[in-house]
């Protein structure tokens, strides 16, 4: 019976999410007819009445606000902006080296912003005009920067880890270190698909070397010291344990506002704007994350989780089976939905089942955000496509962006396959902090 | 309620959303200058400042989230599941969009009773926190969800209307 409530209430969430009722609300709503159906209208009311309070009132979820308003900041203020300039110094002798600068700048752009959006929409309007200048084909260089910009979310800071971090109940720090190698790695797919595409299209990718706006090794330095002095702050301190990763965030939001203001960046409306940013996320999201803790009570009670992790764990999925299913159902939720609702949706039925596995959920952390990621860019809902449609919309169109990023998906697909059979790669860096 | 009643109700929500959006924005600089000067504290003078954990999640974090609702709502800045609008046609998305506008006008009105009713049992209480034997009453904040939850229901009620009616007012628009 319990059992029953529990699939009714997965395929009216379903119903609802696909008839366009805000994520929240839906989670709201079918987790409170789902109890008052099972345990009365009393228990129902309860759970309503107390989750909004104690969802919010927390403090390690207090870093969300913050990192939104140090990426923000940052972004606005331009802080970021001489990344792109000091990748190319770097990489001028390389074949496709403006696209891969282009990817470094997003994973620089990354260390100092929790969000993949800000990150290609930042790189989008600098470097895809300087790209297609250069002879790219338009919808390859789109592409290659709706791509970059995932690394956003897996280099921390990132908002879907901390989101991640509260609800598995895990070490943020240690999912923030586990994303850096996937980031990392992620850059380097990217760079490889790139430099294959000049070899095989020139056309698409020439070859040819940078020429115009060449930097010293100093000048580039320059142009990034406000990126660097930033990371510096953030990271150091949050390494060398003078603070800990809930109250980075705010030291870094205060760092990006005292270096845009040294540095003459700042103004009133960049402020106004990166706290108006600030506040939107947060709430969206947050509520999303009161509908979720609702909904994981409600199949609590139904007893559906422990159904499905019972169910699982009996049937002897192989690792490569479970881990089949899992990447199938993130890559089709992620072609739909945005990453925080996919995620916080799915977590409650997923959590038992790894933690009944015995599998690390700072691995599976890593994992449903580097997956979460790829739904960025899949169609039909590709949200830094649509990103970068915005900031770059006289060089493609929707259809020429997902259709430059397909490359770049397929080096994501040979990413996720290393994640899933090589976990050492993502958990050595924070085995090494234990 | 006549239409002139009804605009001018709108307006006067409508300031109050501007002027709690306001009351969050500085609730997010605060809270940052909060959480470095504990830092710095700490790492100085070698003690925390009392209550930070406290102030943060029970003041701060509720101010952040619950006072903005109503404008996230105005602004249509809810997560939801776009993709399939496509599909419908002009007459229908109309109908599946009042049905949600009523929907979350219904979730909004639940939310807001039960988090009215939670705020008068901690008033009744005096509820209040103990950091570092300091006692730090709290219940103030629980009447920020209700009052977050209660405009962004009149804000989902509103647009029911007008999507009934197929009228619009000015403000909607012009407001950013």
């Amino acid at each position: 019976m319990s059992l029953e409530v529990g699939f009714m209430g997965l395929a009216a969430l379903l119903f609802l999410l696909v008839i366009r009722v805000p994520v929240a609300l839906a989670l709201i709503a079918v987790s409170f007819g789902g109890i008052a159906s099972l345990v009365g209208f009393t228990p129902a009311f309860g759970i309503v009445s107390n989750t909004p309070y104690s969802f919010v009132a927390n403090w390690t979820m207090s870093a969300v606000p913050m990192f939104l308003l140090m990426g923000f900041v940052a972004f606005h203020a331009g802080l970021t902006g001489g990344l792109f300039q000091a990748a190319k110094a770097v990489l001028k002798n390389v074949p496709g080296g403006l696209a891969i600068s282009s990817i470094f700048a997003c994973s620089g752009f990354a260390a100092v912003s929790g969000s993949s959006l800000a990150c290609a929409a930042a790189m989008g309007r600098i470097a895809i005009p300087e790209m297609v200048r250069a002879g790219y084909n338009p919808s390859f260089a789109c592409g290659s920067i709706a791509a970059g910009g995932t690394i956003g979310a897996l280099i921390p800071p990132s908002i879907l880890m901390i989101i991640f971090g509260v609800f598995a109940e895990t070490s943020i720090t240690q999912v923030f270190v586990g994303g850096i190698s996937i980031g990392i790695l992620t850059a380097i797919g990217y760079s490889i698909v790139v430099l294959l595409t000049c070899w095989l299209r020139p056309d698409i990718a020439p070859r040819r070397t940078i020429v115009e706006g060449d930097l010293s090794a100093m000048e580039a330095l320059t142009a990034i010291w406000p990126v660097l002095a930033l990371m510096a702050l953030v990271f150091g301190g949050l390494f060398s344990g003078v603070f800990i990763a809930t109250e980075a965030g705010a030291v870094g939001a205060l760092g990006a506002i005292v270096i845009s203001a040294l540095t003459g960046r700042l103004n009133k409306v960049i402020m106004w704007d990166s706290l108006r940013e600030t506040l939107m996320t947060t709430a969206s999201l947050f509520i999303i994350g009161i509908g979720a803790s609702m909904f994981t009570r409600f199949l609590g009670i139904t007893g559906l989780s422990s159904f499905i992790s019972s169910t699982v764990t009996g049937a002897d999925l192989s690792y490569a089976e479970l881990m089949f299913i899992v990447v199938l159902i993130y890559l089709a939720l992620g072609m739909f939905m945005e990453p925080f609702g996919a995620m916080l949706v799915t977590l409650p039925v997923f959590l038992p089942i790894f933690r009944a596995e015995a599998i690390s959920l700072v691995w599976f952390g890593v994992l449903v955000v580097k997956l979460l990621e790829i739904g960025m860019i899949t169609p039909p809902v590709g949200l830094n496509v649509f990103v970068i449609r915005n900031v770059a919309s006289k060089y493609a169109t929707v259809m020429q962006i997902f259709k430059g990023v397909t490359p770049f998906l397929l080096a994501d697909l040979v990413i996720v396959a290393v994640i899933i059979t090589f976990p050492a790669i993502v958990l050595f860096l924070p085995d090494m902090m234990k | 309620m006549s239409g002139v009643e009804m605009k001018s109700l709108t307006r006067i929500a409508d300031g109050l959303i501007q002027i709690l959006v306001l009351i969050a924005s500085i609730g997010v600089v605060v809270m940052m200058l909060h959480v470095c000067a504990d830092i710095f504290a700490r790492a100085v003078m070698g003690r925390s400042l009392p209550a930070t954990i406290e102030l943060v999640s029970r003041y701060y974090m509720v101010i952040v989230t619950f006072l903005p609702l109503a404008w996230v709502e105005k602004n249509k800045g809810m997560v939801s599941v776009e993709v399939f609008g496509d599909f419908m046609s002009e007459p229908v998305k109309r109908i599946s969009d009042m049905f949600i506008a009523l929907f979350a006008a219904v979730i909004y009105a639940v939310l807001t009773y039960t988090a009215w009713k939670t705020a008068l049992n901690n008033f009744a209480t005096g509820t209040f926190v103990v950091a570092l034997s300091i006692p730090v009453p709290v219940w103030q904040g629980y009447f920020l969800p209700p009052l977050g939850f209660g405009l962004a229901c009149f804000v989902t009620i509103i647009r029911f209307v007008e999507l009934i009616t197929g009228s619009k007012h000015t403000a909607q628009e012009a407001d950013a």
